[in-house]
């Protein structure tokens, strides 16, 4: 189940898997039959995308199998969708607790602590970009924080307000903590709970798979 | 070991509990007499800028330090700290009142709330001693442990607001763990990793802010607060449960009329900061006809709730945000007649924010003229000159706002989102209670803290003002020539 994301570990985003999957994809279509009609290419890039979208479900399965009973629960148990660490050694030592309006989870990774809070957004009316959102993350507008050797990425997504924090046992030494590289790597790298769902029962769009009564 | 010996032992462990429960008690006691604190965003001199930010942005919680005395202040420029006096860090000054904000104490940490961008994010707090981990941390509300870091617990309360405590020592609970206020999670240290700090707690409320996102927001008045309740000190004077600070409208000032074709409609809002303590929800705070209250108003439009209540309010609005009321206004049938409704605002069932005590805005200040007008003046709102009274100078050239004229496309039908905007003039971010340019309520009073002042009947108040001093010089005089009166009556007696 891990095989894909254990390849393409280094990548650390599940952008860069992606674009990886397509790429060897392409490599592979375009080494073998280099002249094609343009209908075989169609195809091609839809078994590509489909190959894609097999690599993400691999991933997020991957991160709901290792979560614990309890864990899993409280995805279920989500009133906001849910992301999940795409990272192995991530989500195996992944613990997700849900309320009634938030959810998070909490993973110590060596002498990282990985932390991803997240809670129901209030709609804003005007729609623009909070102040300090001056970065993208998941291609939205994003705010990068350090506090007391704590770093953090906020961003909005699907209705709700993300806060991915990362401290580390040795805060000023740990290039986690240190730079911003390693949030944000880490954020790119989140992936759908309700991807985790197969294709034909809930599509890979369908942030509600998951997350039962709350998913907006 | 005899009968004797063991009601003798009994007898000491009571008379030793007893001993130390008045200690608490008097700790406590001691704490209440001499309990004082710098106002919110006054950092230690050369610290920085702090926010001044009188916001209880997490009312109700406990202390997060089971007992009193405890010290809020800059571990880095206290004594022995890094840029503070040298000195040991378990010196006395350390550990005195009066409390010190260091929220956005100087640190090169990006952070929008800071007045300079960058800060300091929470609140250091030491026990009653520098003592390392004897001081036990205890939950400030009901809630989860959702993270527990090298040297962090993170508390999360029902309504999603995170609570986080660093520099724990002796942690006591693990994560996915249901806390129940005041119950201890962990001790105050000096835990920062592999390098240690001061002994102290490092407090921080993480929530989402309106205008901000996800931030961890300003701590101070909340711990006053729980340090308040803690040690049953008298808390300071705070704002009224419900009051309201206008910030602007779509709908033209009441000394301007909205000028709509007989019969039709036309959709608006008002918008205001929630300048009390409670928290504003759809539903619950309405805005509602007044002069006299609940009074059906012949300008409803089709959308408002009731004939009496234009709308509510359209989001949950905490205390320092802002929310608006969106509804419409409808033109008399017959060209030339004007409808003139005066508006407030409502706690359904519980207060009106005009009523004693409230924090306003008064009844007779929100206004709102329509006109049914034929179609060759539609959209002509008439400019007021400077000097009418109505919307005077008297603010900083640096606020923004218009001076000379009111806009006439203010009668321009655009939807909500598009048309203008009457700004105040006022910073949203501060709590500084100016009002806007020329909004004196008439008769000049009845609005306090956090009153509204968007609307003035047209050239009512420098009038009235004047004509008030007239006659008060007038009855001056006239009691003046009674009184020598009187004294020449009395000598001739």
């Amino acid at each position: 189940m891990y095989a894909v994301h254990r390849l393409e570990h280094c990548l650390h985003s599940r952008a860069a898997l992606l674009c990886a999957l397509l790429s060897s994809a392409a490599f592979a279509a375009g080494c073998s039959r280099p002249s094609e009609p343009v209908a075989t290419q169609a195809n091609a890039q839809r078994e590509q995308g489909t190959l894609a979208a097999d690599g993400v479900r691999s991933i997020a399965r991957g991160a709901l199998a290792a979560l614990s009973a309890e864990s899993r629960a409280a995805v279920t148990r989500s009133p906001v969708p849910v992301l999940l660490f795409g990272d192995a050694a991530a989500a195996s030592a992944s613990t997700v607790t849900a309320g009634p309006s938030w959810y998070a989870i909490s993973a110590r990774v060596g002498e990282r602590t990985l932390s991803l809070h997240v809670v129901r957004e209030e709609p804003s009316p005007s729609g623009a970009a909070p102040e300090g959102h001056s970065e993208r993350v998941r291609g939205a507008p994003a705010m990068f924080l350090y506090n007391e050797g704590v770093r953090s990425v906020t961003w909005s997504e699907r209705g709700a307000t993300y806060a991915l924090e990362v401290e580390c046992g040795r805060p000023f030494e740990d290039e986690a903590c240190t730079h911003r590289t390693f949030v944000m790597g880490l954020a790119e790298s989140l992936v759908r709970a309700s991807d985790a769902e197969p294709a034909s029962t809930a599509p890979a769009t369908d942030p509600s798979a998951l997350t039962q009564g709350g998913a907006r | 070991m005899n009968r004797h010996s063991v009601c003798g032992a009994a007898l000491a462990r009571a008379v030793v509990a007893i001993a130390v429960a008045l200690g608490a008690s008097a700790f406590a006691n001691d704490a209440r007499a001499q309990f004082t604190y710098r106002p919110p965003g006054e950092l230690v001199s050369g610290s920085g800028r702090g926010r001044v930010d009188n916001t209880v942005y997490a009312p109700g919680i406990r202390f997060p330090i089971q007992n009193a005395p405890a010290y809020l202040n800059s571990q880095v420029w206290g004594v022995g700290g890094g840029s503070g006096p040298a000195g040991s860090q378990c010196d006395t000054r350390n550990f005195s009142y009066p409390w010190r904000d260091n929220y956005c104490e100087t640190r090169s940490w990006d952070m929008p709330m800071c007045p300079s961008g960058t800060g300091h994010q929470g609140q250091d707090i030491r026990a009653s001693n520098c003592m390392n981990n004897v001081h036990n941390c205890v939950a400030v509300t009901d809630g989860t442990i959702t993270n527990i870091g090298t040297y962090s617990v993170y508390l999360t309360a029902a309504d999603g607001t995170r609570y986080d405590y660093l520099h724990m020592g002796s942690v006591s609970v693990s994560v996915g763990q249901r806390v129940t206020r005041g119950q201890v999670i962990g001790r105050v240290s000096n835990a920062f990793g592999g390098t240690p700090t001061t002994v102290h707690l490092h407090f921080n409320i993480r929530k989402t802010v309106s205008g901000f996102g996800s931030v961890y927001a300003p701590t101070y008045m909340s711990l006053i607060r729980a340090y308040e309740s803690l040690t049953g000190s008298m808390p300071m004077p705070m704002g009224p449960r419900f009051g309201a600070m206008f910030v602007m409208q779509s709908f033209p000032y009441a000394s301007t009329t909205l000028n709509l074709p007989a019969g039709s409609e036309q959709r608006g809002y008002f918008e205001f900061r929630n300048t009390g303590t409670e928290t504003w929800r759809p539903g619950e705070v309405f805005m509602g006809t007044t002069q006299p209250r609940d009074r059906t108003s012949p300008a409803r439009g089709s959308d408002w709730t009731s004939g009496a209540r234009a709308a509510t309010i359209d989001r949950v609005v905490a205390p320092g945000a802002t929310g608006r009321f969106n509804f419409s206004l409808r033109a008399p049938n017959t060209v030339g007649a004007e409808y003139s409704e005066y508006f407030g605002i409502v706690r359904e069932g519980v207060a009106w924010f005009s009523d004693t005590g409230q924090g306003g805005p008064a009844d007779n200040v929100v206004q709102v003229r329509v006109r049914a007008a034929s179609a060759g003046v539609v959209d002509s709102g008439v400019p007021v000159p400077v000097d009418s009274g109505v919307r005077d100078t008297g603010v900083e050239q640096d606020t923004g706002v218009e001076e000379d004229v009111v806009s006439p496309e203010l009668d321009v039908f655009e939807p909500v989102d598009d048309v203008p905007e009457w700004d105040s003039g006022l910073d949203p971010s501060t709590d500084s209670g100016r009002r806007p340019p020329g909004m004196t309520p008439p008769g000049g009073g009845g609005v306090t803290m956090g009153g509204c002042g968007c609307v003035v009947p047209a050239r009512s108040s420098s009038h009235s003002r004047g004509g008030t001093t007239l006659a008060v010089i007038a009855m001056a005089v006239v009691a003046l020539g009674r009184r020598r009166a009187v004294r020449r009556r009395a000598r001739t007696d």
